[in-house]
């Protein structure tokens, strides 16, 4: 039996939260719903997610998925049984890493234990050289005894990572083969399946992790399939990924890893995607959450990326070296614990309150947070947080701050203040952080800021960096899943390739392109009639010969003879852009090739966004006092963002309620409702 | 100074602090960023800081090596004596790498510029990057065997390379002229001006913003809770001289002489005192550190122990003093030679640690490889053939903790946040192959905790090749404490293909010939505790694991490691007698 597949599903399942956005492509309707995430159990969570926004499983066309499922088996330790095969002499790279101490002065530092154990880790006597000879074969015997190990240690993965495997693959192959034979049921992982880059460490971290998952995930996503398949779905289901765009199933088995960060991926996926629509070209993703904050620039549409990215913090975890974008994370958020050590310094986060106990307002005790400073200064009413599911204990939070402000000599006002002042100032901190280290100066981007903070923040933030506008856009509470709807499919494929640019013929750089985009597209035949076109976008690592630091060069579309040429004169305008000089007179040298493959996938109407966001038109909630740094207490106008009318103005003092978050405009801040329904705030030079 | 600490209101305190480390993060990733030499770039050697116009430190970036521990003040300081603060102009970039004020080795130069508001001179912004070369009779001007400083390089004393914002084109000749990689050289030097113009522009930000008044006010009122927070913890030691000595193996030419290290730390009250009396006299070879060189060390274990999670002000370092005599090997005077200045570092910290030990129970690990030195290979250019040269820093092991074992290998403590260069990248760029880089069994000290693993790290030279190596501490390995060992020692093993074999711990531009293989293993760190009372399911684990032989299972740990129906197991029984038959001896030596 068929149905008609007229909706589109993006479906985030997030540690606590479940958030769904269902868009129907006939009625132009659009539904959305967050329940609550069962850890143990994922139809349940799936089941109450969809019966919420009631979507007939059967009409959905598209699924797009992300899930935390790889991130929280790397965390709690909970993937499979894995050994690992190296190069001998070279089982404890894996361990010994870059050797490196990156909390200086801590003479208590440790990284994380490795995912493999060593007596786990077994070598094999093989080698080649960096130009890829064999200078020694893989023997049958050895193979028979590295078998026979492995055999004994009843693992269930095995991940290989050999020497300079990156250049030539034929070991790594042949080893591959005896593993697939001698163990059907285990899961293999290839290094160079994964990664073309050179750095052992970083490419023997990446196969390990995914070997460890891989099975995990394969268990995941046939749970999910037989689930919808039970309740007659027959349409596609794409995995988000790290890297902003969402793959097949088949892919994702084969590449968990990069299924790691899709959460985050995706809130900027659709700050790109609406800031396409909007004509914007700089745009800053913002999110803040309970327990931290995310930042990342996107440019003409397009987020920034990165190669390489540690899980789960550079300190103690290890590296990843799969495409991810490029957002700095920085430990302030709702949940962050405000505290004055012993000569009177004051610190918001690190460290959280997590769900449990949570803030000081959700009455389980506890130290103060972000949002218990939020609350006593009337920016969150008591009453509206999460939908009025919760109600907050204003009087918890007066007593929680209070021995605080005592440490501080202030009032309970006045420390509240401050809290929010610092906060502020710490993920202010993060978005200079990324713009400034590219170059970009933060002032000629917008900011766009969602997630449970994001909008309750935003105004300040973007006052502390002179960003004179700020975008609060539709569904901000549930952008991730928003952001999963909108996704398109993306494959990146790297490979190292080191050569001096003068001496690369136009033709040369098309043909080693063309063969490292031949070699990797092997989802074509998954991606089906839902694919609406391709196209691939090309860059090289440069970097003036010598240096270690690389700049990603995007290559012009046409291949003729003026390619180098112009290959530098955009390496020359990025590099003056970021350190204020260049050397035009040096060589410059080619290390890497990035092709990034995209496909179009159905998308929701823009109009049907629009139209989504108004769905009620409940009274005026009034006003309620809220406080403003120098202006104090201010009798300030509360509306809810349903209610607003497309080209609306406001000017601030002003609070705008909605599902799951909250709009502070200070005095003099001004804004309109934009034609998708956006608020869009410019935001006033001096702070209140 | 006008304006006073109470002036302050705490929260716009801390948005200045925090703006401080961001600028210099900012700052200090900028100057590696832009960096021509992986030195630079990669190791970090290098630090970034305001210091004001009287020499005292604003603040430093984080990124640097350990080792630059607030001292850039020392540099800049004689500048401001020559000059006078009257001497600079807006747009002057000084440089100097002087032996006497610096002391440091002639690599490390500071490139400094005058920060001006209103044709007032109130800051510096102070960078150090250690150059590529700078002279000298040794390549890289690194040897372990010179004896005056003349031999090490050229020495800028306070040299203005630009001045009003123009270069100063003698000055870059003179210079160029006068290092063996000059692009390289001049690149990282045009990193650090680029550097320092940042931090111009970001500090007259902060001016702008907040006012000059408030910034000065929130820098007393920082500086005097950096000193308060250091106050707390000294306060918190008893009052009384604990004291403790090491030795490094020799200066690298007399071979038969040991440096030894004396620390002697008086608590008063809040108060430090170390002492460094009795340390070894200046030696011949280039191990001599200037006396910044132990004032920096002595401030890394300050700071370890104070406040091991902010960055370097100068309040931090108030509640200490630190005494040394002239003319000791870590307050030579010109023209003691001091290539290999920070090598007696590591050293100098744990043992500062070791006579802190016994009064900071539960704080101070055993001590860690003690090494910050490195192997070299090089070859010199010739008319066809560009020469190279490779720097290997050697990590190796730490120390157990007084609650768990030692961890991975690290380098030292002075190198801080460094990254180790891939094998892949090294085979591309290098002509050798690495055989093995692995853990090094039996090598952590043993202990109820044991010490982390040094490293042993194989090549096979495929051409002619160059070596200098500077392994030290093989004579005083990594000590352990409460009764645990000390890590096994470091070797460099070089078999060269006519047949001959030969263990080593210096040499200096040594010729080793294609087909040679050179070892090098890396001290383990020392244990914590006594073995016997280590859990014998951990000595099994790290039997099953190869960190530890069967052998040692069972005369250090006395655990019996057999094999069982599923593997190696624990001899329960024999275990008991070994362990009880210790106990017995212990008893009865009372």
């Amino acid at each position: 039996m068929s149905h008609p597949h007229t909706v589109l599903l993006g479906i985030d399942i997030g540690g606590s939260f479940t958030d769904i956005v269902a868009s129907n492509l006939q009625t132009g309707e659009i539904s959305y719903a967050k329940t609550p995430t069962y850890s143990q159990d994922l139809v349940r969570s799936l089941r109450e997610a969809i019966a919420a926004i009631s979507v007939p499983v059967g009409e959905i066309g598209v699924i797009r998925h992300g899930t935390t499922v790889v991130i929280n088996a790397i965390l709690t330790r909970s993937g499979k049984r894995t050994a690992l095969v190296t190069t001998k002499g070279f089982r404890d790279v894996l361990e010994i890493g870059r050797t490196n101490w990156p909390e200086p002065y801590n003479l208590f530092f440790n990284r994380m234990e490795p995912l493999v154990p060593r007596e786990l880790r077994f070598e094999i006597d093989e080698r080649m050289s960096a130009s890829g000879e064999e200078i020694s074969p893989v023997r049958e015997g050895d193979m028979s005894e590295l078998v026979a190990k492995i055999q004994d240690a009843k693992v269930e993965a095995v991940g290989v990572c050999l020497l300079h495997s990156y250049v030539d693959d034929t070991h790594e192959k042949l080893i591959g083969e005896a593993l697939a034979d001698a163990f059907p049921d285990a899961y293999i992982s290839l290094s160079h399946e994964l990664s073309r880059e050179f750095r052992e460490f970083e490419r023997t971290s990446t196969v390990v992790t995914n070997a460890y998952v891989g099975g995990v995930v394969d268990g995941y996503l046939g749970e999910l399939e037989s689930y919808l398949e039970s309740q007659g779905f027959s349409g596609r289901l794409y995995m988000m990924e790290s890297n902003g765009g969402v793959t097949t199933a088949e892919s994702a088995r084969r590449r968990p890893v990069a299924l790691v960060e899709s959460g985050p991926a995706a809130g900027v996926m659709a700050t790109a995607e609406i800031s396409k629509l909007r004509g914007i070209d700089n745009a800053i993703a913002f999110d803040m959450g309970g327990t931290t904050a995310k930042a990342c620039l996107v440019e003409g549409g397009v987020p920034l990326f990165t190669a390489e990215y540690f899980v789960p913090s550079y300190e103690q975890g290890f590296p990843l070296r799969v495409a991810a974008l490029d957002i700095l994370e920085v430990g302030t958020g709702g949940g962050s614990i405000a505290r004055v050590d012993s000569v009177g310094m004051l610190t918001v986060g690190p460290e959280s309150a997590g769900a449990v106990p949570g803030p000081a307002c959700f009455g389980n005790g506890g130290e103060p947070t972000v949002t218990d400073a939020n609350l006593v200064l009337g920016r969150l009413s008591p009453s509206a947080f999460l939908h009025g599911e919760t109600a907050l204990d204003v009087e918890a939070a007066r007593s929680a701050l209070a021995p605080l402000a005592d440490r501080l000599g202030s009032d309970i006002i006045t420390a509240a203040a401050g809290i929010i002042r610092l906060a502020n100032v710490n993920m202010a901190a993060a978005i200079r952080r990324i713009s400034l280290d590219r170059g970009r100066d933060p002032r000629d981007f917008q900011l766009f800021s969602y997630g449970g903070g994001g909008p309750l923040h935003g105004t300040e933030i973007a006052r502390e960096l002179s960003i004179p506008r700020l975008v609060i856009p539709i569904l901000p509470g549930i952008f991730s899943a928003l952001g999963m709807l909108l996704a398109d499919l993306r494959q990146d494929f790297t490979q190292t390739y080191m050569r001096d640019l003068a001496a690369l013929g136009p033709h040369e750089l098309r043909d080693e392109f063309a063969a490292l985009e031949s070699s990797a597209r092997s989802w074509e035949n998954d991606i089906g009639s839902d694919a609406q076109g391709r196209r691939s976008v090309r860059y090289v690592d440069a970097r003036y010969k010598g240096q270690e630091f690389t700049i990603m060069v995007k290559v012009p579309e046409e291949w003729d003879a003026s390619l180098a040429e112009r290959l530098r004169a955009a390496f020359e305008q990025e590099y003056q852009l970021r350190y204020g000089h260049s050397f035009p007179s040096l060589p410059l040298e080619i290390v890497g090739l990035r092709s990034i493959d995209y496909v179009s996938l159905p998308k929701p109407l823009v109009t049907a966004l629009t139209d989504s966001t108004r769905q009620g038109t409940g009274a005026e909630l009034g006003s309620r006092s809220v406080y403003f740094g120098s202006a104090g207490f201010l009798e300030t106008p509360v509306v809810i963002r349903s209610d607003l009318e497309i080209g609306a103005h406001f000017e601030g003092p002003l609070v705008v309620e909605e599902y799951g978050s909250t709009t502070i405009l200070g005095p003099r801040d001004t804004m309109v409702v934009d034609p998708m329904g956006q608020l869009v705030i410019d935001i006033a030079k001096e702070s209140a | 100074m006008t304006a006073h600490a109470h002036d302050v209101d705490p929260i716009t305190l801390e948005v200045i602090r925090s703006a401080l480390k961001h600028n210099l993060d900012e700052i200090e990733l900028a100057l590696c960023r832009t960096a021509y030499s992986s030195t630079v770039y990669e190791v970090r050697d290098m630090c970034a800081g305001w210091i004001d116009a009287e020499g005292r430190l604003l603040a430093q970036g984080r990124y640097g090596l350990p080792i630059f521990m607030a001292d850039l003040a020392t540099s800049v300081m004689p500048g401001i004596e020559l000059f006078g603060s009257d001497g600079y102009s807006p747009g002057d970039v000084i440089i100097t790498n002087h032996a006497e004020t610096c002391g440091q080795h002639l690599n490390n130069v500071v490139v400094y510029a005058p920060i001006f508001h209103q044709d007032e001179l109130i800051a510096f912004t102070a960078t150090r990057a250690h150059w590529a070369d700078v002279g000298g009779k040794a390549v890289g001007s690194y040897s372990t065997d010179s004896t005056e400083i003349f031999q090490e390089g050229i020495q800028w004393n306070q040299l203005k390379v630009m001045k009003g914002g123009r270069e100063d084109q003698e000055v870059m000749r003179m210079i160029a002229n006068n290092v063996r990689f000059p692009d390289q050289v001049i690149g990282d030097m045009r990193a650090q001006i680029t550097a320092c113009r940042l931090g111009e522009r970001r500090l007259l930000e902060m001016v702008e913003r907040y006012g000059i008044d408030t910034l000065r006010a929130c820098m007393q009122k920082i500086w005097a809770q950096s000193e308060a927070r250091a106050r707390e913890v000294v306060a918190g030691i008893p009052d009384g001289t604990y004291s403790a000595s090491a030795f490094l193996d020799n200066d690298g030419i007399n071979l038969d002489e040991r440096l030894n290290i004396e620390v002697a730390v008086t608590i008063q009250g809040s108060d430090m005192i170390v002492d460094l009396t009795g340390t070894h006299a200046q030696v011949q070879g280039p191990m001599n550190s200037g006396a910044a060189g132990a004032l920096a060390a002595v401030r890394v274990a300050f700071k370890c122990i104070t406040a091991p999670g902010t960055t370097p002000d100068e309040g931090a370092f108030r509640p200490l003093s630190v005494v040394v005599p002239k003319g000791t090997f870590v307050s030579a005077e010109p023209p003691a030679p001091l290539a290999q200045w920070v090598i007696m570092m590591p050293t100098l910290i744990e043992t500062v640690f070791l006579a802190l030990a016994p009064v900071l129970p539960g704080r101070i690990p055993a001590a860690h490889m003690g090494d910050m030195s490195a192997n070299f290979f090089y070859q010199q250019s010739t008319p066809t053939k560009q020469g190279f040269v490779h720097a290997d820093p050697f990590p190796g092991g730490w120390g157990a903790r007084p609650n768990g074992d030692g961890p991975v290998p690290l380098k030292s403590y002075c190198h801080g946040d460094t990254n180790k260069i891939s094998v892949e990248l090294e085979e591309l760029k290098f002509p050798f192959r690495v055989l093995r880089y692995e853990m090094r069994a039996d090598s952590g000290g043993v202990g109820e905790f044991r010490g982390g693993p040094g490293l042993d790290r194989e090549f096979e030279l495929l051409e002619d090749v160059m070596i200098t190596t500077s392994l030290e501490r093989s004579e005083c390995p990594p000590w352990g404490l409460e009764g645990g060992g000390a890590g096994g020692a470091p070797i460099a093993i070089l078999q060269t293909p006519a047949g001959g074999s030969e263990g080593f711990h210096k040499a200096t531009m040594k010729p080793v010939p294609a087909g040679s293989r050179l070892l090098i293993s890396t001290a383990g760190g020392g244990g914590f505790g006594n073995p016997s009372r280590r859990d014998p399911e951990r000595v099994l684990l790290d039997v099953v694991r190869g960190m530890v032989t069967e052998r040692q299972a069972r005369s250090e740990y006395l655990v019996a490691i057999v094999p069982g129906t599923k593997g190696l197991e624990i001899d329960v029984a024999e275990t008991h007698r070994l362990r009880a038959e210790e106990q017995a001896t212990r008893g009865t030596q009372g």
